[in-house]
């Protein structure tokens, strides 16, 4: 392992300083991963494991913020980069949701070795699910879980994905492929690109087949679940409610809490460039 | 919440409209709007499932129905009959 420490930051005044660090995890599939440490002995581990394609991009800087107010409060905080995406080696047709699993433990037993502390597994959108399916192969490594925005069906996602595929053929004029079309060609091996990213069809084919249905344990495990909701009330959308029904029926425990921010995750953030618009217009007048 | 009010709310969602801009049934979506675009459809069908909890086939969504916010209503309505 290689940490490269990138500076000393002072929190406000009463809470400690936080060392931020950057470095790879694993010797076969490094992973990268940026590392919010506090300036006592930590009390906890967090592990954020990120959204997939571009929603890791748009959540970045949140998510860092986050990270950096988690190490002042006394938790370490390490954003990892699954292998094949973001800093980390590797390209995202090479990687699979194994190689993935794996950079999860190498980096949990990384923490707990430097300071035993429990881990907590922080979820955003894809990377949600991703925890779920982590703890089937190693149950009880993480008892609590922090939830942005979960992904609750891998079908589902996917579909979603392939479905942007089949919108811009459609807008194209082109004959439309069908997103069943394209998850039997992912399944035999091929991969396709969509908006931009090359998805590997073992990677693919096996998200595809994950479900948010139980947690393995002895119904001791918590996860505080972050939902999204426009208008800021308190509804959920019928999908997630039966959804976190059924976890909880299967003796997980959730609370749920909803926020009215504008989803972070997704397109269409009107960011404001006058400065640019009126010094171009500037120079055609 | 009928299917036009749930309309307006998964458009001004997912094209961060705030809630002074008019949105009737006859605003035209795609044309209309610069930024509605392939992420905006599925981002918009997401939206849609994931609220009634429903799925949506391929061969079920078309240009059309992305005309108007009308069109659009007379969709989710179709879908709310089927949830």
């Amino acid at each position: 392992m290689t940490v490269d420490t990138l500076g000393t930051t002072a929190g406000p005044a009463g809470a400690g300083a936080t060392e931020v660090a950057a470095g790879f995890v694993g010797d076969v599939y490094p992973a990268f991963f940026l590392q919010f440490w506090p300036a006592g002995p930590p009390r906890g581990h967090l592990i954020y494991l990120p959204p997939f394609g571009e929603e890791m991009n748009r959540c970045r800087a949140a998510v860092a913020e986050q990270a950096r107010w988690f190490a002042r409060q006394g938790l370490s905080c390490t954003v990892l980069d699954f292998y094949g995406t973001g800093e980390s080696d590797g390209d995202l047709t090479d990687a699979t949701l194994p190689i993935w699993r794996q950079n999860i433990e190498d980096l949990r037993v990384q923490l707990t070795q430097r300071w035993a502390a429990p881990v907590y597994l922080w979820g955003c959108r894809l990377g949600a699910l991703i925890a779920v399916d982590y703890l089937q192969w190693h149950p009880g490594s993480s008892k609590r879980l922090l939830f942005w925005q979960p992904v609750p069906s891998g079908s589902n996602f996917v579909t979603q994905l392939l479905r942007q595929r089949a919108a811009a053929l459609m807008q194209k004029g082109e004959q439309g492929e069908t997103t069943a079309g394209m998850k039997a060609r992912l399944a035999a091996g091929e991969s396709i690109e969509v908006a931009g990213y090359r998805l590997g069809g073992e990677l693919v084919t096996a998200i595809d087949q994950l479900e948010m249905r139980f947690l393995p344990g002895d119904g001791d495990t918590e996860i505080f679940w972050m939902e999204h909701s426009a208008d800021g009330s308190v509804a959920l959308g019928a999908r997630t409610a039966r959804v976190i029904e059924q976890l909880q029926q299967t003796g997980t425990t959730i609370s749920v809490s909803t926020f009215g921010d504008e989803p972070i995750w997704q397109l269409h953030k009107r960011a404001s460039c006058d400065d640019l618009l009126t010094k171009t217009r500037e120079l055609v007048i | 919440m009928n299917a036009l009010e749930l309309t307006q709310k998964f458009i001004r969602s997912c094209l961060q409209l705030s809630a002074t801009e008019p949105l009737d049934r006859d605003t035209a979506l795609l044309g209309g709007f610069p930024e509605f675009n392939s992420l905006t459809i599925t981002t918009l069908i997401v939206e849609i499932e994931e609220a009634l909890d429903c799925e949506i086939a391929d061969d079920e969504i078309s240009g059309e129905i992305f005309e108007t916010v009308g069109s659009l209503a007379d969709f989710v309505a179709g879908k709310m009959a089927q949830a």
